[in-house]
């Protein structure tokens, strides 16, 4: 019963606060905002025209040298598209003859940039045709099957609003990986930090409220353990960020299931996630609480830790995972190198002392930074085939663990509250 | 005979180097009430925080309703209004009471029946959903009062439970508080109010600098020993010369006179004196010193030889 009470007089006293309003108004407006996006697969002669449009952007050199697709079909029709064999040839356009006889480059270029947005289409030749416009140099490809499993794998262009703003060529990617993209990238990684940054400034109260002068009388008179007390409004303040995450959480992806038809359940493990990383900053900010009865202190050394925390994590996973292939390969076409560099890299540059310091680091503190690389990799097997998560290298992070992540945290989270109990039931007020 | 409600013995707490309490010692029994008296920083406070375990590391006895002082068993059956209290203001009254009650342990029937009566005694029954930010600093203390007995506890401490509330409630309260004593609770008063303190405590301490300086029963330490007021009727005038020739020490008071006897004598040959001048005798009081009195007396007592210069 006195769970119960302190429980609900969190919820109280987060009420109060408002700000749990203000979240569930910006969790019910995500929902909305994302149950309006329309996902339309995208034409293969589409997706071309959008690539020599993309090619122009990166390697047209000011725009002298112009890439347009000549001819694209399906050799193998009416088979459905993500199975399909395909024929395409594209052309790259120089500003004359003499720059067309020496675009070697160019067309190296232009080739290794269909390959890396077409990963996905397998066996993929290529050969140089002759064209009637001298200024042109024209390849075609063609391709036997694909590395899709499934429609939702094939690339999508999403549309705000029903579809009445589309989102353009930049934003192909497969329906899958939209769905992977919100989850991580929007929900977990940016909304994630809005509601655990909120929940820290709403809660960081909780603890010097309750041992405000005056006030801390009434509660530790009563009869019950003071360590259950502060135990009991810890666990007020994480029903906050639960609360929020759930709904939020829950929601999004009820919606997202009813627009793409993707239900991965997975992404519900989020909900835990946050919960657990607020879990604890929140010790953090409750030691402090303890300490000095100021809610503006809490709040900055939370936040100070919470920085600290993901500088190391940062720096750490910097150091450790190597540069994937796809960067290092795109780095070497820029440089018009291409297949002459070293492939990826480990940041050989990195001193010595960074290394030490930051490996040093990361053993001790808490791996809040961790969490969110497993997350990924959580949400990335279980909506991303494997031919995605190939060419996206997720497998470049593999040497994160689970129990190491949660287990340090878990000691960090039983030192802090244990120090603030410590604090709490000797001290005189 | 029954146990204490409250014991003390040799009772010291210190914070660095202020000796808040130096080696107390007193004794409350079931269904009295006690007023605990002494300057801003005598060591009131400290001494009911002790007993409530509010303040931990004191040297010393302590028990309350015979267990050792801050148990939790115990203070489940004692009620506490802090002084200078701060509710959490995101409560109504009623959802305080709820809360406070649910850690008391107090049953979800009772609590439903027992909050809007006890909201109703103090006078906030019609703002019992109203958030406390709402509130005078009147009405706080009435839910201060309120909170302190809703779970019908054994013993009541009270730290200046009248601060802040009007005359009619301060009446209010004493009322409550007799009503209390009437049903055999134990209350432990602190309060700068002496006057309401006289009214209504059975015995007082006084505590100066963490001593307990003087204790007793209210009448007993009120009553001025050998000293009368006497009164005659209109227009009659006391001989004082002849009283004096008697040797009884007489000063004039207002329209009467005040007489001050010495150990050996009474104030009964003042009456045939008065008698056989043929004066009317119309009034004749033996005069009382008020707590106030006794409290500023004391105190002055108390400082006085610390005043004196230290012999080397």
């Amino acid at each position: 019963m006195k769970f119960f009470a302190f429980l609900k007089d969190s919820f109280r006293e987060t009420l109060d606060s408002k700000v749990l309003y203000v979240t569930f108004g910006l969790s019910l407006l995500l929902m909305l905002l994302l149950g309006s996006v329309s996902f339309r697969m995208v034409p293969i002669k589409e997706q071309l025209d959008g690539l020599c449009w993309l090619y122009g952007l990166a390697f047209g050199q000011g725009s002298s040298t112009t890439a347009e697709v000549v001819d694209a079909r399906q050799l193998n029709a009416p088979e459905d598209a993500w199975k399909g064999d395909y024929q395409f040839t594209l052309a790259v356009r120089f500003p004359d003859e003499d720059r067309a006889r020496s675009g070697a480059v160019q067309a190296g270029q232009l080739e290794f940039f269909t390959r890396e947005m077409f990963w996905w289409l397998k066996d993929l030749k290529v050969r140089k045709v002759d064209s009637a416009n001298k200024s042109e140099v024209h390849l075609e490809f063609t391709s036997r099957g694909t590395r899709l499993n499934s429609d939702r794998s094939w690339p999508h262009e999403p549309g705000l609003f029903f579809g009445a703003l589309p989102l353009g060529p930049l934003f192909r990617q497969s329906l899958a990986y939209w769905v992977y993209w919100i989850e991580n990238r929007l929900v977990n990684g940016a909304g994630g930090w809005l509601v655990v940054l909120l929940a820290v400034v709403v809660t960081a109260p909780f603890v010097p409220n309750m041992l405000r002068k005056g006030t801390v009388d009434f509660i530790v008179s009563k009869p019950i353990r003071r360590p259950a007390l502060l135990a009991f409004k810890y666990i007020g303040g994480l029903t906050f960020v639960f609360l929020n995450a759930l709904i939020a959480i829950g929601g999004i992806w009820f919606v997202l299931g009813l627009r793409t038809g993707i239900w991965a359940p997975g992404f519900l493990v989020s909900v835990l996630i946050i919960t657990f990383f607020f879990a604890v900053l929140y010790a953090v900010s409750t030691l402090f609480g303890v300490l000095s009865r100021s809610a503006i202190l809490s709040i900055l050394m939370t936040c100070a830790v919470w920085a600290i925390l993901w500088v190391v994590g940062l720096v750490y996973k910097n150091i450790h995972t190597p540069e994937s292939a796809s960067a290092a390969r795109m780095r070497e076409a820029q440089s018009g190198r291409l297949g002459q560099a070293e492939g990826p890299q480990t940041n050989p540059g990195s001193p010595s002392w960074l290394r030490i310091t930051a490996d040093s680091l990361h053993a001790v503190l808490p791996r809040t930074d961790d969490l969110g690389t497993l997350t990924t990799l959580f949400l990335s097997n279980e909506l991303l085939s494997e031919g995605e998560r190939d060419h996206l290298e997720f497998k470049r992070d593999i040497a994160f663990s689970w129990t190491a992540s949660i287990g340090i945290c878990l000691a960090y989270i039983g030192v802090l509250l244990g120090l603030a109990c410590w604090r709490f039931a000797t001290k005189d007020y | 005979m029954n146990a204490p409600a409250l014991e003390t013995r040799d009772l010291a707490k210190r914070y660095g180097k202020i000796e808040a309490l130096r080696g107390v010692s007193l004794s409350v029994e079931p269904g009295e009430i006690y007023g605990l008296l002494g300057q801003n920083g005598a060591g009131k406070t400290t001494l009911i925080k002790i007993l409530l375990g509010i303040t931990r590391n004191w040297k010393g006895e302590a028990r309350l309703l015979g267990q050792p002082a801050g148990k939790s068993a115990v203070l489940a059956r004692v009620g506490y209004l802090p002084e200078d209290h701060r509710f959490p203001e995101y409560h109504t009254g009623a959802s305080l009471l709820q809360f406070y009650g649910q850690l008391l342990g107090v049953s979800r029937d009772l609590r439903r029946t027992r909050i809007p009566a006890i909201l109703d005694t103090v006078g906030l029954a019609d703002r019992m959903h109203t958030k406390i930010r709402g509130y005078s600093k009147g009405m706080k203390q009435r839910l201060g009062v309120a909170q302190a007995l809703m779970h019908d506890p054994e013993v009541i401490f009270l730290d200046e439970p009248t601060d802040g509330v009007d005359p009619l409630g301060r009446k209010e309260i004493r009322t409550m508080i007799l009503q209390l004593k009437a049903q055999n609770r134990t209350i432990f008063l602190n309060s700068h109010l002496l006057g309401e303190v006289e009214l209504i405590c059975d015995r007082v301490g006084i505590l100066q600098k963490g001593r307990m300086v003087r204790e007793g029963e209210v009448a007993t330490l009120t009553r001025q020993k050998g000293s009368f007021l006497v009164g005659l009727a209109p227009g009659q005038t006391l001989p004082v010369a002849e009283l004096q020739k008697l040797d009884y020490v007489v000063a004039p008071y207002g329209e009467r006179w005040e007489i001050h006897l010495r150990d050996d004598q009474t104030i009964d040959p003042v009456v045939d004196f008065i008698r056989s001048q043929g004066l009317n005798l119309r009034h004749l009081v033996e005069k009382r010193q008020s707590l106030e009195d006794l409290f500023l007396e004391t105190l002055k007592e108390r400082e006085a030889p610390t005043q004196r210069p230290v012999p080397r």
